[in-house]
């Protein structure tokens, strides 16, 4: 899987998921519990606004000098006896984790969750050298287990799927013989995959924020899958964003408070793990050998431009939770392994407009996304100039807004065209009337509207002739 | 490498400082644990061994991994009678046992009253695994780790790094048993880690 997760038009896959009502039903459900969660868990924590300002200046500073942490973190990382590797793009991560396993002889692998590892699209790079890669987390593993569907939020990959399609799939692909229930659903997959742990070569690993000031890696959980990972296997791979730094331990407090508290609406989640580089050599549990591989793949090409503010973001989500266009569409109708109002400004940033140009239109500009934003990235705003950017510098508009203002452009540029085309659109509307107020069944572009809603009618009277009659009797007042 | 200079800012403040003006560390600290569903044993140091005993009764010496390093004497003799202990000399044989396990004890070095997490320092030999891969956590709280929040306990890392000082190859916050929301946000406890905690807390 890379970053692309659905081919077609952006359109057609909307129209398709519409029509799932068991997604459309999780997507609001889980949008309305995860945001009373969240609401309460800031409430609680209290000057929720201060954090969020705190979060977004030490975001902000870290962004603006990036190349200097980077510098501090691959240093401590190496000090302590980890190996570091950038990686320009896709292609030398997944060439250097490949090279890793094969030095290793690695044939098992186990994952924690990791949306950049998706990105890179690992998994299958590692399959193709003959490694077993195994899902952990619990929503991720359904989902590898199901034929590799794609997932559809970044913090709760599944949340598409029913308790019975579950089900279904662990008795066709693992011999399951139980119930839908949740608990015994999750407790097979407990069972399996400890074999898998302990049988496992090679762990590899996200990286929620890496310390610039000591070279750790955190990684921030709740079912235990991570620490697993980086218990067992001798050889730890973590896989980090270039951009997921922080500079010292003081700015990780503000960042993990924000984090799971706009995630999930909890004070912390289950596990907050700081790893240091490899064990020490007295130790017995944890890696012998560390890599951490710091990938850009297009990162660095939005420093410095007007979108910069996207590479604040930390991954918690609530901009999906709060988004009414998600709440209809669902994830995969977005095409891209980063739905929601972060995928929709972040993915053509990294994957180019070409296939991605319909994405910025998927949001109603209402702003909720933003009020939400956790380090305050202005996302809706970042979504208007990326329609700016489509249209004025890559032409490429939907064609209806061409014609469209093309059309407008004709009917404006004239005075006798402008009035004229004016007084015929009252008389040509009427003849659509259903009822004398509102249009039910508008033609050509009218129709996308009137497909869900009524089109009221122009007035019969238009304002120039409206201003014109009362101009004389109100000039002296 | 050189310094950033970087502007100061005003760190914003939890509302757990409030709490703790009116109620003891200790009490902020139950509730929080109450909420992430841990279970709560209170004891005092000389009723500690009769907790242990009653937390174990009917589980054999080898099922029950322990690391605890410089404990009091009556502690130390305890483990030693009642429990496996983590041994490094044993080498991976320790993660097998682990995995075996009914128990898993430990002893934290921090506590975090606003969230009811456990600061485990992975230092010294002390084993990741034996928080991780028993059936039942039990940690060990002397009240006196009870700090208010994540704040002082990174403060102490930071100020570790400024002194120069390593920092432990693993640190744990734990906070409850393992669990996922992940099938139709549903919350089941108990899925990779350990399917319960048990807090013992010696005041």
């Amino acid at each position: 899987m890379s970053i692309k997760i659905k081919a077609g038009p952006f359109k057609k896959r909307m129209t398709a998921e519409l029509k799932n009502d068991f997604m459309r039903k999780a997507v609001s459900s889980a949008q309305d519990g995860l945001g009373a969660r969240r609401n309460l868990a800031t409430d609680q924590l209290g000057e929720w606004e201060k954090w969020r300002e705190a979060g977004q200046e030490i975001r902000q500073h870290t962004v603006n000098n990036l190349a200097h942490y980077l510098e501090q973190f691959s240093e401590q990382v190496t000090k302590s006896g980890g190996i570091v590797y950038f990686a320009k793009d896709d292609l030398e991560a997944t060439r250097y984790i490949k090279e890793v396993v094969q030095k290793k002889n690695a044939k098992k692998i186990v994952k924690a969750k990791s949306m950049v590892t998706e990105e890179i699209g690992l998994n299958a790079a590692l399959e193709s050298i003959g490694c077993e890669v195994v899902e952990t987390d619990l929503g991720e593993f359904i989902l590898q287990v199901d034929d590799h569907d794609p997932p559809s939020h970044i913090v709760v990959p599944a949340l598409h799927k029913k308790k019975e399609q579950i089900r279904d799939v662990f008795v066709e692909k693992l011999g399951y013989t139980k119930s839908a229930d949740p608990d015994e659903l999750a407790k097979h997959a407990r069972y399996t995959l400890r074999t898998k742990f302990l049988e496992a070569d090679v762990g590899i690993t996200g990286c929620n924020f890496g310390v610039a000031e000591s070279g750790t890696i955190c990684l921030v959980t709740n079912e235990g899958n991570a620490r697993l990972v980086t218990t067992i296997p001798k050889t730890q791979i973590t896989v980090m964003g270039m951009e997921r730094l922080v500079p010292t331990f003081e700015d990780l407090d503000v960042m993990i408070s924000l984090l799971t508290r706009a995630a999930v609406g909890q004070r912390i989640t289950s596990y907050v793990t700081l790893l240091t580089g490899p064990k020490k050599q007295q130790e017995v549990d944890g890696p012998e050998e560390l890599h951490v591989v710091i990938v850009d793949n297009g990162r660095s090409k939005i420093l410095g431009t007007d979108f910069q503010e996207i590479l604040q973001c930390i991954r918690c989500g609530a901009c999906l939770n709060v988004c009414p266009v998600y709440r209809h569409i669902g994830g995969h109708a977005y095409g891209s392994i980063y739905p929601g109002p972060v995928g929709a400004v972040l993915t053509p940033l990294l994957d180019g407009y070409e296939d991605h140009k319909d994405l910025p239109y998927a949001s109603t500009l209402c702003g909720a996304c933003t009020d939400v934003c956790p380090v305050k990235i202005p996302l809706h705003g970042l979504l208007l100039k990326h329609r700016q950017a489509i249209v004025e510098t890559e032409g490429k508009a939907p064609i209806s807004e061409r014609l469209m203002m093309k059309a407008f452009g004709f009917g404006a540029s004239t005075n006798s065209v402008y009035t004229g085309g004016s007084k015929m659109a009252a008389v040509s509307l009427k003849m659509l009337l259903k009822n004398k107020q509102m249009i039910s069944n508008g033609p050509g572009l009218l129709k996308e509207w009137t497909n869900s809603r009524d089109f009221p009618t122009p007035k019969q009277s238009r304002f120039r002739d409206w201003m014109k009659d009362h101009e004389g009797a109100n000039s002296h007042d | 490498m050189t310094k950033l200079e970087r502007k100061k800012i005003a760190l914003p403040i939890s509302s757990v400082y409030n709490d703790i003006e009116t109620h003891s560390l200790k009490q902020v600290f139950i509730e929080s644990a109450k909420l992430i569903r841990a279970e709560i044993v209170e004891t005092t140091p000389s009723h500690l061994i009769d907790t242990l005993n009653t937390l174990i009764e009917g589980i054999y010496a080898n099922e029950i991994l322990s690391s605890i390093q410089d404990a009091p004497e009556q502690l130390e003799n305890w483990l030693e009678q009642h429990t496996t202990r983590w041994n490094p000399a044993l080498g991976n044989q320790n993660i097998l046992t682990a995995e075996q396990a009914k128990f898993g004890i430990t002893y934290c070095d921090q506590a975090l009253a606003e969230s009811g997490t456990v600061v485990l320092l992975n230092e010294n030999n002390k084993g990741r695994s034996v928080s991780l891969l028993p059936e039942i956590h039990i940690v060990l709280i002397p009240v006196g780790t009870i700090v208010p929040r994540l704040r002082e306990s990174m403060r102490q890392l930071h100020q570790r790094i400024k002194e120069g000082k390593e920092v432990p190859s693993c640190i744990n916050y734990i906070t409850g048993p393992s669990n996922s929301a992940d099938i139709e946000s549903y919350l089941v406890v108990g899925v990779h880690g350990p399917l319960r905690t048990i807090y013992v807390i010696i005041d």
